[in-house]
């Protein structure tokens, strides 16, 4: 070691010291100007027009550029943003926003109540794909300059948490209207602090600092630019040695080793997407909910966040499809217990017992009454979400113990997005292995799409085919209702119906990570699977002490 | 008897084929020799590193490594002795017949094999396992058709001279039919090349069945193969090393066995590259 670099090293110690030593002033620090962000994601993106794509990674390039009327905060309350405040008429059906003013689009059109009634309008017409998040939308309107009102024909609770979700930001409808929707793919033109610049397609995208921003002083840096590294080990190696300057979805094998380099922040957070097997209620030993419970207690859940999730990526669940940080979210665990439906394979095998499945001729596998033995098929993708495929092996190994037999079906996107959309009489899955997240941290959204008897496939994401008139009575009681005990006693009825009736297999909540550099100041990571930074800089002298000259 | 007598004397030869023995051993009396059971999840005791218990550590999900070589080892030779045999039961008698009866049916049959040699196997193989499905017999169906042709080509070469000689001749006189002609006068003098190509080509099914399982589209878990276990320890090689090494080393082996194997034979059963050398 050159006595330089024993200088340096002490001094980024001392350094580090005084900066744990003074959290708050840190975060008070003055922001400095300059600097380009480099940020790997872990996929491409297949289009940026927000009106056709929920992917969270797509929502994580957009919000650069594309601002909503309201903006969600770390602890999952939701802020004024474009729209600096809001009335409520009487009968809750009709919301009036007072917007910000002096506000313009990249492309120098006016963003105005006009433009804002504009994209709601277009979302129903077209049938944008988040159309069903609007429920009951009727139409919006310009009442003046600055002015907006949208109607509902019946009273809606969650529209303001929904409005912060990312696809629903404000597009500059003049570019939607000259260029098309094909051209929005790839071009994304809003009011943000960036402006897109470049896009290589699977390769980057860069945005550069908008000059005309509406909060005056932001954004600090100078630009952004976002790659796309598939591979986990080369993005947390590229972050390592500084090449990039944060990066999400890391190996949660590797977050221990990383945790140790002194000049990367890693944050880990739970989300709010849960995994848990469809169970398709139109076979027969999935109409039965003593099986669908015994399926429940057979999953060893901390065995699953141990070995699939090196006890980082995943938390056990404690309540039904809704996780922390999700308007309502009530723990629903049994006092003693660590999670909904604790391992016990005891109960699981009783419960089969009890549901008419026994070992009758001693070969390993259950029967039913008529000596057909349970065999499953159980569809999963590979990839698609993390540990997707461990997760589906691990389950053919517990609901071996339980004596039941499971064919796995390793599925490509498409083919598996194909045969999980299909309704109740073509629908070729026994289970599923899937995962549901709540984008807008508002329990409407699973009440309305995932349990509903309506909402059964093809129409909206009930892919078990469960139906209960209970729990579509609290469903349809929470959607309206605005007083707040009173809707979040329903949501805490329609879970205990849930845990009750065990539609699905309910697995883990996965966790989120970012690393950053830690001269990386003031980026976020929140439960939804977003990473905004639009307001990130950097400091410099870290950085210099860090080695990195960009 | 006389082979052996003659290929003891390549030394090099001899310690691989012994190798190979081995592990054709192993695979055989695989489910006996085990240490532990290849298949029992054990989530207490996940990513265990190599221990007295566990002489090649333990997996993500607390299973056995070693005990999973072994049966992988099984799996393996199953899948590319059968895809061997598909290969020369495919391609042997269709190359015998076209090159017998010349003409058109050789012309046409030729160029689909020049066709199909035109793929890189491993595409070939991806394409149809795609179709079958990955299971044992879909690997070992798509590894045989893709290896066919060159069985074919080889086949139609030797029949080709074989079918001038003076003895193909005289049946021909003595009134026999064709089928009678392939099987007892022209099949025992083009065997044996085609023997030494078969030898040559089991290294090569061995890598394209591990690269088939690599890509997820061997043998499906929770059976293990090397090209899966090799897949599933590369996620993890910085923090669990040692996980890597039982199927590279198997893997590696097994194929350099099989290559020195298939040369000592090219070798001894043609003397006449020998004097070469």
């Amino acid at each position: 070691m050159t006595m330089r670099r024993v200088v340096s090293a002490s001094l980024a110690a001392v350094s580090a010291c005084i900066l744990t030593a003074s959290v708050a002033s840190a975060q008070d620090a003055k922001p400095q100007l300059g600097g380009e962000l480099i940020y790997a994601q872990a996929g491409e993106q297949f289009s940026l027009f927000p009106g056709r794509n929920l992917d969270s990674g797509a929502q994580d390039v957009w919000l650069y550029a594309c601002e909503n009327l309201v903006e969600m905060k770390e602890d999952g309350t939701v802020a004024p943003w474009l729209a600096k405040s809001w009335t409520v008429s009487q009968d809750r059906k009709k919301y009036t926003f007072q917007l910000e003013q002096g506000v313009k689009f990249h492309d120098g059109s006016p963003f105005n109540a006009e433009a804002v009634a504009f994209v709601y309008n277009e979302a129903k017409a077209k049938k944008f794909i988040y159309s069903s998040i609007l429920e009951g939308f009727e139409a919006a309107k310009a009442e003046s300059e600055n002015e907006v009102s949208m109607t509902f024909s019946s009273p809606f609770a969650a529209l303001i948490p929904n409005l912060a979700y990312r696809p629903l930001c404000i597009f500059s409808p003049t570019a939607y209207k000259t260029k098309g929707e094909q051209w929005m793919a790839t071009n994304i033109v809003g009011t943000g602090p960036f402006i897109q610049k470049e896009f290589v397609k699977g390769e980057h995208i860069r945005f550069v600092k908008n000059p005309d921003y509406w909060q005056k002083g932001k954004p600090y840096l100078d630009a952004v630019k976002i790659i796309n590294v598939p591979d986990p080990a080369i993005r947390s190696a590229m972050l390592e040695k500084g090449e990039i300057d944060r990066t999400v979805r890391l190996n949660d094998f590797d977050l221990a080793r990383l945790e140790k380099n002194k000049d990367v922040k890693i944050r880990v957070v739970p989300s709010t997407r849960q995994y848990y097997i469809a169970l398709n209620h139109m076979v027969p030993a999935f109409a039965n909910v003593n099986v669908r419970k015994a399926f429940n207690y057979a999953m060893d859940k901390t065995g699953i966040v141990k070995s699939v999730f090196a006890d980082r990526g995943a938390v056990l669940a404690k309540a039904p499809t809704l996780s922390p940080g999700v308007y309502g979210y009530t723990e629903m665990t049994n006092p003693g217990e660590d999670t909904i439906f604790p391992f016990n394979l005891a109960r699981a095998k009783e419960l089969m017992k009890n549901g008419g499945y026994e070992d009758r001729n001693k070969d390993g596998i259950v029967e039913d009454a008529k000596g057909n033995k349970l065999s499953l098929n159980l569809f999963t993708r590979r990839g698609g979400t993390q540990g997707d495929f461990q997760v589906a092996q691990l389950i053919q190994t517990f609901l071996k113990d339980l004596g039941v037999e499971v064919r796995i079906q390793v599925l490509e996107s498409a083919a598996f997005g194909d045969a999980i959309k299909l309704g109740p009489t073509e629908a070729k899955y026994d289970m599923a292995l899937l995962s549901w997240g709540i984008p807008t941290a508002d329990p409407d959204e699973p009440m309305m799409l995932f349990t509903l008897t309506q909402a059964w496939k093809p129409v909206g994401s009930n892919r078990m085919f469960y139906s209960s008139e209970e729990v579509d009575r609290l469903s349809m009681l929470a959607h309206s209702e605005v007083d707040d005990a009173k809707r979040k006693g329903y949501v805490k009825q329609w879970m205990g119906e849930l845990l009750r009736d065990a539609p699905v297999v309910f697995l883990p909540v996965l966790a989120l990570n970012l690393g950053s550099r830690t001269y990386l100041k003031d980026d976020r990571i929140l439960s939804v699977d977003n990473y905004p930074a639009p307001f990130a800089w950097f400091d410099k002298d870290e950085m210099k002490k860090q080695n990195i000259r960009r | 008897m006389e082979f052996l007598r003659r290929y003891r004397r390549d030394t090099v030869g001899l310690f691989f084929g012994v190798l190979l023995l081995i592990l054709y051993a192993v695979a055989l009396t695989a489910h006996w020799i085990t240490p532990a059971d290849p298949m029992a999840v054990n989530l207490r005791e996940v990513f265990s590193p190599p221990s007295a218990k566990h002489w090649l550590g333990t997996d993500q999900f607390g299973r056995d490594v070693l005990s999973r070589v072994i049966l992988a080892t099984q799996v393996t030779v199953k899948v590319t002795s059968f895809a061997c045999l598909f290969a020369v039961l495919v391609g042997v008698p269709i190359g015998m017949f076209v090159g017998y009866r010349g003409g058109w049916v050789e012309a046409v049959a030729m160029r689909l094999t020049d066709m199909l040699l035109i793929f890189p196997i491993i595409m070939l193989a991806i394409v149809i396992v795609v179709v079958s499905g990955p299971t044992e017999t879909g690997v070992v169906i798509a590894l045989g058709i893709a290896q066919a042709p060159t069985f074919i080509r080889i086949a139609r070469g030797v029949t080709l001279a074989a079918k001038e000689e003076l003895y193909v001749e005289a049946a021909i006189a003595a009134g026999s039919g064709w089928p009678h002609i392939l099987v007892r006068h022209i099949w025992p003098n083009i065997s044996t090349p085609i023997i030494v190509q078969a030898t040559l080509t089991l290294p090569v099914f061995v890598l394209n069945a591990s690269a088939l399982s690599y890509l997820g589209l061997g043998v499906q878990p929770p059976t293990p193969e090397w090209g899966q276990m090799l897949n599933e320890a590369k996620d993890h090689l910085i923090t669990s090393p040692y996980l890597i090494v039982g199927p590279a080393l198997a893997l590696v082996v097994f194929v350099l066995s099989a290559n020195l194997v298939g040369d000592a034979v090219q070798e001894t059963l043609n003397p006449k590259l020998k004097k070469r050398k």
